[in-house]
């Protein structure tokens, strides 16, 4: 394996999250593959453009948009949201929408989900920057603690893509969640094979974590997998399909290494 | 079969640019390949005059290349059939596309393509294959909306990647986990289509959607490789037959062929041996 180190990068202009397009993104990941530190990375991107994981890192930084990270399955203490002393969770950009108190109170079931994500669309559309970056993560535990279906859930997505220029949706997909033996919507396998499959349709950029398929290693901690979603760009933004092996250490630094 | 795929490709163009008549055009699409390439080519082929309505359940922004950008997450199928018929020409030409067509219920399936079909409209209608369909229905024998449309529709367009025949390919689409190299401008398309004698034509082709570029795949029929050939120097051994070898071998006759060429079924064909104790005066010993 090289140990040069290499950069982050999600399309062919180079960059991480673009400019001059909308963007829809999935990420998938499970259990022993976190998808923190790629979090961590989008907020950075949105924020200023940079990506400390990246050469570039260091880089003189200025603020270019809003950002609004939406958990289900976190709250806002989980992430360290510090970069090379600068902490991205006090910068005013830097929404937190803490979802995972108080759950089944805010989105569990169809009317208080409707009102909700109505709540978050309207907040998200005041915000005056021009580029607004969300990213929502923990929609799983809907599928499976709740009544809710993949076209309920997708539907307030779209509210939240109206107003946003780059929405990335952060899902599990372990194979125990995913595998479907019998076509029965009662099943979460089933419903959660539902939301992936129909949530990979309206995306145009596909991002997975993976354990090695060869088993566990010291020097790795996983595989990123950066492919093109169902739906193309209308512009000349391109995805850049590649894939890296990522190595997070216990001081949760990342190294990411080109395959 | 020349003029096979001549013709071939004229039919595809002419069921791209709608002069073909087919009232229903059903995509069969994957995560690994998308149906929405093969969309452009219907809106690059479209005669102007012709007023594209796109049905929207997945769409979030409206495209630039829809005349009516029709919203129909969340409604009623109802409304969705009243917006349809409102937003199309009754004069000319009319293309109805909709984006999804997995998000219509099973049941009411028939009910929306009759609602919005007439002679002037053509409907596109992409169909997931790769969304789970559930067998609950409210009749056990109903057939599923896979089988309802691919039985319906005039035409379909099955869209396929250019490399997934690897079994390990399949597996990573499967756990979502989508291999680089899908969901490309170039793929292969599999087209059926249906005449109104009840004749099916059925056609493969690679298609580029960049260059607007469509070749007929033409399956060669499997070639006879001799056995003899596969055999030769496959080792140090001699595994081949000589040709007087194998007259030989088709001169043997086989045991047991008198027994098939009886008429009568169930006779026992018995031949005493020289070692055989057989007694002629005792009834249970004999053989037939």
């Amino acid at each position: 394996m090289s140990t040069l180190k290499q950069d982050l990068i999600l399309f062919a202009d180079t960059s991480i999250i673009p400019r001059g397009s909308k963007v829809c993104g999935t990420i998938t990941h499970t259990q022993g593959t976190s998808p923190a530190w790629l979090v961590e990375s989008l907020v950075e991107n949105g924020l200023f453009g940079t990506c400390s994981i990246n050469a570039d890192g260091k880089a003189s930084r200025s603020l270019r948009g809003d950002v609004v990270l939406i958990s289900l399955v976190h709250d806002e203490g989980f992430y360290d949201l510090k970069r090379n002393s600068i902490a991205l969770g006090e910068t005013p950009q830097f929404h937190f929408v803490d979802l995972f108190t108080d759950l089944f109170g805010k989105v569990g079931d169809v009317e208080h989900l409707n009102k909700t994500f109505d709540q978050l669309a309207s907040q998200i559309d005041q915000y005056t920057s021009e580029h607004k970056t969300v990213l929502i993560e923990g929609l799983e535990f809907l599928i499976g603690a709740t009544q809710l279906t993949a076209s309920h859930i997708l539907n307030q997505l779209t509210k939240l893509q109206r107003v946003s220029q780059a929405i990335f949706v952060i899902l599990a997909a372990d194979k125990e969640l995913v595998q479907l033996k019998v076509n029965d919507s009662s099943l979460i396998e089933f419903r959660m094979n539902e939301l992936l499959t129909r949530l990979i349709h309206r995306s145009h950029l596909a991002i997975s974590l993976r354990p090695l398929e060869t088993g566990k290693a010291k020097d790795v901690t996983g595989t990123l997998t950066i492919s093109r979603g169902a739906l193309p760009f209308e512009g000349s933004t391109e995805v850049m399909e590649k894939e890296y092996l990522f190595l997070t250490s216990k001081d949760q630094q990342t190294k990411l290494f080109l395959r | 079969m020349a003029s096979q795929t001549q013709s071939s490709t004229v039919l595809l163009t002419r069921l791209l640019s709608q002069k073909e008549q087919s009232p229903l055009v059903l995509i069969l699409d994957t995560i690994a390949q998308s149906s929405l390439y093969l969309q452009q080519e219907f809106i690059h082929h479209k005669q102007d005059s012709t007023s594209v309505t796109l049905v929207s359940f997945e769409t979030v922004d409206k495209p630039q290349w829809a005349d009516i950008f029709l919203e129909a997450q969340d409604k009623p199928l109802k409304r969705i059939i009243e917006l349809v018929n409102e937003s199309v020409d009754p004069q000319g030409k009319n293309l109805v596309i909709i984006d999804a067509i997995n998000y219509i219920p099973n049941h009411k399936l028939t009910q929306f393509i009759t609602s919005i079909s007439r002679p002037n409209i053509t409907v596109v209608a992409t169909f997931h294959t790769s969304c789970p369909e559930e067998d609950r229905s409210q009749y056990s024998n109903y057939p599923s909306s896979y089988t309802l449309l691919t039985y319906i529709a005039s035409s379909i367009f099955e869209v396929l990647p250019n490399s997934l025949d690897d079994e390990e390919l399949e597996r990573h689409v499967q756990e979502f986990k989508i291999p680089s190299g899908l969901n490309t401008q170039s793929f292969v398309l599999n087209l059926i289509n249906r005449r109104k004698s009840g004749r099916s034509l059925s056609y493969k082709f690679q298609i580029n959607t960049l260059t607007h570029e469509y070749s007929p795949i033409v399956d060669k029929p499997q070639e006879h490789v001799d056995s003899q050939e596969l055999l030769k120097d496959l080792t140090t051994f001699n595994l081949t037959t000589s040709a007087k070898q194998q007259k030989a071998r088709e001169n043997v006759e086989l045991p047991y062929l008198d027994a098939q060429s009886f008429e009568t079924g169930g006779a026992i064909v018995y031949e005493f041996e020289k070692d055989d104790d057989y007694d002629e005066e005792d009834p249970y010993e004999d053989p037939f």
